[in-house]
C-alpha cells in the first residue's frame, strides 16, 4: 500500500513545465472545469488547491510561462533605471521580515539526509540532481556550523532500501565535508526508504539532551519511500520524542511527507518545500540554517531551561609537538582545558577527560543575532532628507531623490535612502543590506554617542511640530 | 617595434594578474581617548604617534599607485572618519554645526591647515596625494580635540555625563570597526578597477575596558571573518582580551607594543607587510590567545562559566533568584540543585568510595587469612 505515491500534486517539475512554456499552456484545457476540485473526488484536497491556483485563477502550472527576462521591461523613455530601481527594492524585501526576536533553539543537533536513490539521477538539475545536492550540501555544512557554531550535525543517506551513516554526528565541519566529499563517487542507486532513515536518524538523536533541539533535514528526490513497516507508527514516534522534520522536495508534493512536516511541526506547513529551480533549492537549504523558534508546546513541559557548565579554554603554542587528547595525535599548539588541564586540539568538542563542555566565548557570541537581530530600516520621507547628505556607513553622497510611476499610474518619490529607527541615521541601500546580512549592527547606533543621538531626536521632533499644523489647514 | 610593445604588453598584463600587485585598502582605527593618552603620555606622545602613523600611511599608499586608505577615530564615546572627510554640502538649514559652513576644498580649509601645521613637515612641495591625507588626518584629529577642550571648560549640564568617558578608558570600537566595515564594503563593491581589491584593519588601540560593547563588537569580528578582512592590532598601552581574539579569528596581528619610541619601526616591518606576504613571513603576533569569556553578571573575564540555553549569556556564579538576568528565563530548579550540589557531593562520594575501596578489600582478605588461620590450625589439629 504505497498511498505516499499515488496522490501527489505537482508543484513544479523540471521538464514538463519547460514544454508547456513553449506555448502548449496558451492553447490548454478550459480554465472554469480545471479549477473545480471536486470533479477529480478530491475534495479533501481543496485547500491545496487554493493555494495552487495561479494569478490568472488557474492552476500554477497552467500559467505562462515566465521567463526572468521578460520581466524587465524599458519605460517610455528606454530606460531601465525604473525597473532596476524596483530589482533593488525587491531585494530589500527579504530583510523587512522576521525580525522579531523569539526564543529559538540555540543548541541544535540536526541530521540531514540525503536521497541516494535512483530518482537522483534525473538531469533536471544540472549536472545530475546528486552531484548537485552534493555541492549545496557542502555549501549547507559551512554555513550550518557558521551559524550554528554550538550545535552538532550528522548525516545519513537512503540508498538500496536502507539508510547508510556517511558521517558521525560531530560539530566539526572538516569532517562532514570530507565525508560528502568521498561520496561524490559512487553512483546512487536503489529504492529510498523514509522509515529507516528516520528511524536511524531517531536513533542518533536519541542522547539529546532536553535543552538542544533535535531536527532532521531530508533532502528527497524520489516520489516513493519503500519502508521495511508502518511508517505512521515512526512519524507517532518522532512526535513522540520532539524530532522536528523539515523536508525539501527536489521533484513534486508527496503525500507522506507533508504529514511528516505538519506532525512534527505542529501543523505548521513552511517546514516542507518543493524546490522550483536550483536557487530556490539553495534558498530552502540555507532557510535551514537559522535556528527554529521555540514552540510553546516545547518550553511549556520543562521545568524551566536549563543552565549549561562550559569551559573556555586558552589557546597555547608549543615549540614542540605533543600529544592531544582527544585523537592521541602530535600536535604543535591547541587548547588547555581550564578544568583538567588537558590539551585538545580542536573547539567546540567535550573535553575526553572531565566531560566539561569547551567552547570558544566566540562561538557564542556568533549566534547572538539570532536573539538580537538588527530592526530593519525605514524609507527615508522627503521632508526628512535634510537631516543628512552622505550615507552613514560608507560616507557616500547621497543620490537625488527620484520620481517613478507607480502601477497605479501615481507618482512616488523615492529618496533611496533607509534610516535606523532609532539613532536616524540614514543608509545607502547597499548599506542597508550589508547591515543587515553580514554585519548584525547599526553602525549608527554604535558610533554616535547617546548625547548626538539625543539632540538628533530633539531637532527632528521640532521639525515635526512645525510640519503638522500644515495639513490641518 | 610593435612586436616589442606587444610583449611589453603581455608582461604588463600577466604581472597584474599575479596576486601581489592587487591594491589594498587600509582602514586605520585609532584609539583618541583623551585621558587614557594623557596617562601614558610619559612612556609616548600622540604626537610622536602621530607622525609615525602619517609616514605609515605614507608608505602604505606609495606601495601601489591604486592602494587606498582610510582613517577613523574611535573616540569616548562616538566613532568618526577623519579621511575621507565628510563630504560637505553647504546647507540652508542651522542643523549641523560650523562645520558645514566651511567649503569643502576651499582655501580656507587648507590654508589654516597648511598654518597650523608646518611644524609637522607637510610642505607644498610633498608628493600632492601624501599631503592631502597628512592635511586631512591632522585636521580631523584636531576638529575632535578642539570642541572637547571647550566642552569641559564652558559646557555643565551634559558634560558631567561626559566627565566619565574621560576617566574611564572607553572608545566606541564597535562603532569604529562598523564604520569601516561598512565603508569596506562599499568600496570593495564600487571599485573602479577590474582587478580585485583587497582589504585590513589596524586598529591602533590604547583603551583597556571594551568590554561594554561585547555583542556589538563581536558582530563586527564576525563580519570581518567573513569578508576576510584581518584585523590588526598595535597595543600600546594595556591588554584587551576581544581585541586578541578578534585579531586571533580573522587571522591579523596582535601586537604589544615594547618600546613605544620605536613605534616607527613596529609599523614598517611588521605591520606593513601584505596580507597576501603573510604567509611567507614569520610574523611576530601573540601566539598564546586568551580566550577567556566575560561574566555578563560580575564584568570579570572567567575560563569556567554557566550558559543559559536560552540566551547564551555567560555567568559565572548561579543567580539566587533563579532567573537569567539578561532573559530572565527561570532555569530548572533541578539543574540547579545539580550544579550547585555537585562539587560537593562528589567529594564526599569520592571519601566515601575510596574509603569502602580500601576497607572492603581488607576486609575479605582478613576473611580468607581468618579462613586460612582457622582452616590450617583445624587441618594441623
Amino acid at each position: 500500500m504505497d498511498d505516499s505515491d499515488d496522490d501527489y500534486i505537482e508543484k513544479s517539475s523540471g521538464d514538463e513545465q519547460l514544454v508547456a512554456s513553449d506555448g502548449i499552456s496558451r492553447r490548454t484545457r478550459n480554465r472554469t472545469t480545471s479549477t473545480k476540485p471536486g470533479a477529480n473526488g478530491r475534495s479533501s484536497n481543496q485547500n491545496i488547491d487554493t493555494n495552487l491556483k495561479g494569478a490568472n485563477g488557474g492552476y500554477a502550472w497552467e500559467d505562462e510561462y515566465q521567463r526572468s527576462w521578460d520581466l524587465v521591461q524599458e519605460d517610455e523613455g528606454g530606460s531601465l533605471a525604473g525597473i532596476l530601481a524596483g530589482l533593488v527594492e525587491a531585494r530589500k524585501k527579504r530583510f523587512l521580515k522576521d525580525t522579531t526576536p523569539f526564543q529559538r533553539g540555540i543548541i541544535r543537533n540536526m541530521i540531514l539526509v540525503l536521497d541516494m536513490s535512483f530518482a537522483m539521477l534525473e538531469k533536471d538539475l544540472r549536472p545530475n540532481r546528486y552531484a548537485l545536492m552534493l555541492s549545496y550540501a557542502i555549501e549547507f555544512v559551512n554555513e550550518f556550523f557558521d551559524q550554528n557554531p554550538v550545535s552538532q550535525l550528522g548525516i545519513i543517506g537512503m540508498r538500496d532500501g536502507l539508510a547508510i551513516p556517511i558521517s558521525d554526528v560531530g560539530g566539526n565541519p572538516h569532517a562532514h565535508i570530507a565525508a560528502l566529499q568521498s561520496i561524490r563517487k559512487q553512483e546512487p542507486k536503489g529504492s529510498p526508504s523514509l522509515q529507516n532513515a528516520l528511524e536511524l536518524a531517531r536513533g542518533l538523536l536519541y542522547h539529546v539532551p532536553v535543552h538542544c533541539t533535535r531536527e532532521v533535514l531530508i533532502i528527497f528526490g524520489a516520489l516513493l519511500s519503500s519502508d521495511p513497516g508502518d511508517i505512521h507508527h515512526t512519524v507517532e514516534n518522532l512526535v513522540d520524542d520532539k524530532v522536528r522534520v523539515r523536508v525539501i522536495g527536489l521533484a513534486a508534493q508527496v503525500a507522506i511527507c507533508k504529514e511528516l512536516c505538519m506532525k512534527t511541526n505542529n501543523n505548521d506547513e513552511t517546514s516542507y518545500g518543493v524546490i522550483l529551480n536550483e536557487s530556490h533549492f539553495k534558498e530552502l537549504l540555507m532557510e535551514a540554517t537559522t535556528p527554529l523558534a521555540a514552540t510553546e508546546s516545547s518550553t511549556y513541559n520543562m521545568n524551566g531551561s536549563a543552565l549549561i557548565q562550559m569551559g573556555f579554554p586558552s589557546k597555547i603554542s608549543e615549540i614542540e609537538p605533543t600529544l592531544c587528547a582527544c585523537h592521541s595525535e602530535l600536535t604543535q599548539g591547541g587548547y588547555i582545558c581550564p578544568v583538567c588541564s588537558v590539551k585538545v586540539c580542536n573547539l567546540p568538542t567535550v573535553c575526553p577527560s572531565c566531560n566539561l563542555t569547551l567552547i570558544l566565548s566566540t562561538h557564542l557570541a556568533r549566534s547572538y543575532h539570532h536573539l538580537f537581530p538588527l530592526k530593519p530600516f525605514k524609507d527615508v520621507s522627503v521632508r526628512d532628507l535634510w537631516k543628512a547628505h552622505n550615507c552613514t556607513g560608507c560616507q557616500k553622497m547621497f543620490p537625488e531623490p527620484e520620481t517613478l510611476k507607480t502601477s497605479n499610474g501615481e507618482e512616488e518619490i523615492i529618496t533611496m535612502r533607509y534610516a535606523c529607527m532609532s539613532c536616524t541615521s540614514q543608509f545607502c541601500i547597499d548599506c542597508d543590506v550589508f547591515c543587515h546580512d553580514v554585519l548584525h549592527n547599526c553602525p549608527g547606533c554604535q558610533a554616535k554617542s547617546s548625547s548626538q543621538i539625543k539632540t538628533f531626536k530633539r531637532l527632528s521632533k521640532v521639525k515635526l511640530n512645525l510640519k503638522r499644523p500644515a495639513p490641518s489647514e | 617595434m610593435n612586436a616589442v610593445d606587444d610583449t611589453s604588453n603581455l608582461l604588463h598584463e600577466h604581472d597584474q594578474l599575479t596576486p601581489d600587485d592587487i591594491p589594498s585598502l587600509l582602514t586605520i582605527i585609532i584609539e583618541t581617548h583623551p585621558g587614557t593618552w594623557t596617562r601614558i603620555s610619559d612612556s609616548i606622545s600622540f604626537k610622536s604617534v602621530l607622525s609615525s602613523l602619517l609616514i605609515f600611511i605614507n608608505a602604505h599608499l606609495a606601495l601601489h599607485n591604486n592602494n587606498k586608505v582610510a582613517v577613523i577615530a574611535s573616540h569616548t564615546d562616538y566613532a568618526k572618519f577623519i579621511y575621507p572627510p565628510e563630504p560637505v554640502q553647504p546647507t540652508k538649514g542651522s542643523a549641523s554645526n560650523s562645520y558645514t559652513n566651511s567649503i569643502p576644498n576651499g582655501n580656507n580649509v587648507n590654508s589654516r591647515v597648511e598654518s597650523s601645521n608646518v611644524s609637522n613637515g607637510t610642505n607644498s612641495n610633498m608628493y600632492r596625494q601624501f599631503r592631502e591625507v597628512n592635511e586631512a588626518v591632522m585636521k580631523g584629529l584636531e576638529d575632535l580635540m578642539v570642541p572637547l577642550a571647550s566642552d569641559i571648560s564652558i559646557d555643565t549640564s551634559e558634560s558631567f555625563n561626559e566627565h566619565d568617558y574621560y576617566h574611564e578608558s572607553k572608545s566606541a570600537i564597535a562603532g569604529a570597526l562598523s564604520l569601516a566595515l561598512a565603508y569596506t564594503n562599499t568600496s570593495l563593491l564600487t571599485n573602479d578597477d577590474q582587478i580585485g581589491m583587497r582589504a585590513r584593519f589596524l586598529i591602533l588601540s590604547v583603551c583597556e575596558d571594551l568590554s561594554f560593547q561585547y555583542i556589538p563588537t563581536m558582530n563586527a569580528i564576525f563580519a570581518a571573518q567573513r569578508m576576510k578582512i584581518p584585523i590588526d592590532v598595535c597595543k600600546l598601552s594595556g591588554d584587551t582580551i576581544f581585541l586578541q581574539q578578534a585579531s586571533d579569528t580573522t587571522g591579523g596581528i596582535y601586537m604589544k607594543i615594547q618600546h613605544p619610541d620605536g613605534l616607527i619601526q613596529y609599523l614598517l616591518s611588521a605591520f606593513i607587510i601584505d596580507p597576501n606576504l603573510r604567509q611567507h613571513v614569520n610574523l611576530p603576533t601573540q601566539k598564546d590567545v586568551d580566550f577567556r569569556a566575560e561574566c555578563f553578571v560580575t564584568k570579570r573575564a572567567v575560563d569556567v562559566a554557566y550558559v543559559c540555553s536560552v540566551c547564551l549569556c555567560i555567568i559565572s556564579i548561579i543567580p539566587s533568584s533563579g532567573h537569567c538576568p539578561t532573559c530572565s528565563t527561570k532555569f530548572d530548579s533541578s539543574t540547579l540543585l545539580q550544579l550547585l550540589k555537585k562539587p560537593v557531593v562528589s567529594k564526599k562520594k569520592l571519601k566515601k568510595k575510596k574509603k569502602a575501596i580500601t576497607v572492603t578489600p581488607s576486609n575479605g582478605a582478613v576473611v580468607i587469612v581468618d579462613d586460612k588461620i582457622n582452616n590450617i590450625p583445624s587441618s594441623i589439629v
